[in-house]
């Protein structure tokens, strides 16, 4: 079933259940800035392919200037964050998840969804893997998704997952329900 | 007493501050915002340590307070916490995860100099990765990365003398004498060496030894560079061209994520062990050679292309190299300034994959590897 709509990203500065309002205004604005370094202006038509299809505009209310981009200076750092936002935004849309934790994972976090707050964190929960390419083909985009995917194949006491691979510059997403 | 939630949120919204501190380069603050997070998250595993049944709770808590401690320094204390977690009943991804924390733990293990004295004009290069055994290393996962770090050296040295940047020809002799790269003995663990800069007579007309102060400056540098802060690393290498082959170098010894997943560095000062544990891969390190042309990067489209490296022209400051693909295809390169002789020629005849902006016909190189 395919569907359409906004994709509004000042939604993540007010925060959810598992994330801060700072942290949000974070992700947001690195999302914006993927998309504004990619030349792309408000209203972006990203499609979205994978368990859901869907089309959405992008919108956000950040000021992108020069100073943003030179806070920016690691582009990896960049386009993991910007990956993030957008994937959030995605899962929230399509899924009726929210995010209700986040965990440390070495110098990086991980988001965990879910419906609502469990008496402990992680309980009945899902993760969510991103991966964000800011400037790629589509064999870069398929063989990113194929990568993920493998990673979380179910196993013996896996987790259940979410999979969002998010490309920058035409915009595109892979979203994949394990 | 707090709940597990309130104390993981709490942890979480602290772990937020730190990250935000340590981008804006507030240091101190973030260390201290770590280590309260750590405090936290700690208190919250704690609570479910012999409830094996609570999982993923109880595993995915314990690793989010190991990575804390981490970032605290407290490597002893994250080895502990690992440990309960993987004792308990961790779902596959997690065990997997913690696992590779416990690997990057050993590694700062191994950058610590057991039983080794250093004095200024010495320090380890340690490597850790699936080409590395304990006491064994495979030859070009090792010679490669002293190769580069001996290019390194001798740059930092004519940099530190007030030198302009030397495009092509070898180092002058005089600073080959004195500032040679030797190398003692490996050692088990990781893969760790002990390397010592340094003069080993004394020359007529050759006054003065910088070789501690260059050690320190190649620490320094690679310590910025892991830890994204190029513009610090800029003011610290004004010299563009300096600048550029600094970093094409580093790129060159950073790890490659898998065969190498980690390089240490350590030296000692004033009695205590100053360690960095470079971890951004190579792949990660690309923008970092994008300073100079922003005009030109906003023009172009970057691009990525694989073929033979086989002409050359270096009669210019900006050279000029083309790669020829398995069908005959030509592709021109720019090579900037600073990247020709350090970067480039030690890739000659070999396949190689570049990556930089094209803008016409010409791609202007950012970055260069094997294929």
């Amino acid at each position: 079933m395919s569907s359409s709509g906004n994709l509004d990203l000042s939604r993540l500065d007010n925060g959810l259940p598992g994330i801060t309002p700072s942290w949000g205004g974070f992700l947001s604005e690195a999302s914006s800035t993927c998309l504004v370094s990619q030349k792309h202006g408000l209203g972006v038509v990203m499609d979205v392919l994978g368990s859901q299809k869907a089309q959405f505009k992008i919108f956000w209310k950040n000021q992108i200037q020069s100073q943003t981009f030179a806070s920016w200076n690691d582009q990896q750092e960049l386009t993991e964050y910007g990956a993030c936002g957008i994937a959030i935004m995605l899962v929230l849309e399509l899924t009726g998840y929210t995010v209700i934790e986040r965990s440390k994972k070495g110098t990086g976090v991980d988001y965990w969804l879910g419906y609502k707050e469990s008496n402990r964190p992680f309980e009945n929960s899902a993760r969510l893997e991103v991966s964000g390419i800011l400037k790629g083909d589509d064999k870069d985009i398929n063989g990113r998704v194929k990568k993920k995917v493998k990673q979380t194949e179910p196993s013996d006491g896996s987790l259940p997952a979410i999979v969002v691979v998010v490309e920058f510059s035409k915009p595109i997403s892979h979203l994949v329900q394990k | 007493m707090k709940s597990i939630n309130e104390l993981h949120e709490a942890a979480m919204d602290l772990a937020d501050q730190a990250f935000i501190a340590r981008r804006r380069g507030d240091i101190d603050v973030a260390i201290t915002l770590s280590r309260k997070a750590y405090e936290q998250e700690l208190e919250a595993a704690e609570q479910l340590r012999d409830d094996f049944n609570a999982e993923p709770s109880r595993s995915v808590l314990y690793r989010s307070a190991a990575s804390l401690a981490m970032e605290c320094g407290e490597t002893r204390e994250a080895e502990r916490l690992i440990s309960i977690a993987l004792i308990g009943n961790p779902p596959y991804e997690i065990a997997e995860e913690l696992r590779n924390l416990l690997e990057q733990v050993n590694f700062e293990r191994h950058l610590r100099l057991e039983k080794v004295d250093l004095s200024s004009a010495e320090f380890q290069l340690s490597i850790f990765g699936s080409a590395v055994g304990y006491g064994i290393a495979r030859s070009e996962a090792f010679i490669e990365r002293i190769k580069d770090l001996e290019r390194l050296i001798y740059r930092t040295v004519e940099r530190k003398l007030g030198r302009e940047f030397r495009e092509r020809g070898s180092t002058r002799q005089s600073i080959q004498d004195s500032y040679s790269l030797f190398l003692a003995a490996p050692r088990p663990g990781s893969f760790a060496i002990t390397l010592i800069l340094g003069r080993q007579m004394e020359l007529p007309g050759f006054e003065f030894d910088i070789s501690g102060e260059v050690v320190d400056e190649i620490i320094e540098c690679f310590n910025l560079l892991n830890n994204g802060r190029e513009e610090e690393l800029k003011n610290k290498i004004p010299n563009e061209t300096y600048f550029q082959n600094f970093v094409g170098l580093a790129k060159r010894i950073a790890p490659d994520g898998e065969k190498v997943k980690m390089v240490g560095l350590t030296k000692m000062r004033n009695g205590e062990e100053v360690r960095v544990a470079f971890t951004r891969k190579q792949e990660q390190i690309v923008s970092a050679t994008r300073s100079k042309d922003d005009d030109d990067e906003k023009k172009g489209t970057l691009v990525s292309v694989q073929g033979r490296l086989l002409l050359a022209d270096a009669r210019e400051v900006t050279g000029k190299i083309q790669l020829i693909d398995e069908n005959g295809g030509k592709y021109d390169i720019v090579v900037p300034e600073g990247m020709m002789d350090d970067i480039v020629k030690p890739l000659w005849d070999e396949v190689v994959v570049v990556t930089g902006i094209k803008a016409g016909k010409k791609i202007r190189l950012q970055g260069i590897d094997r294929a």
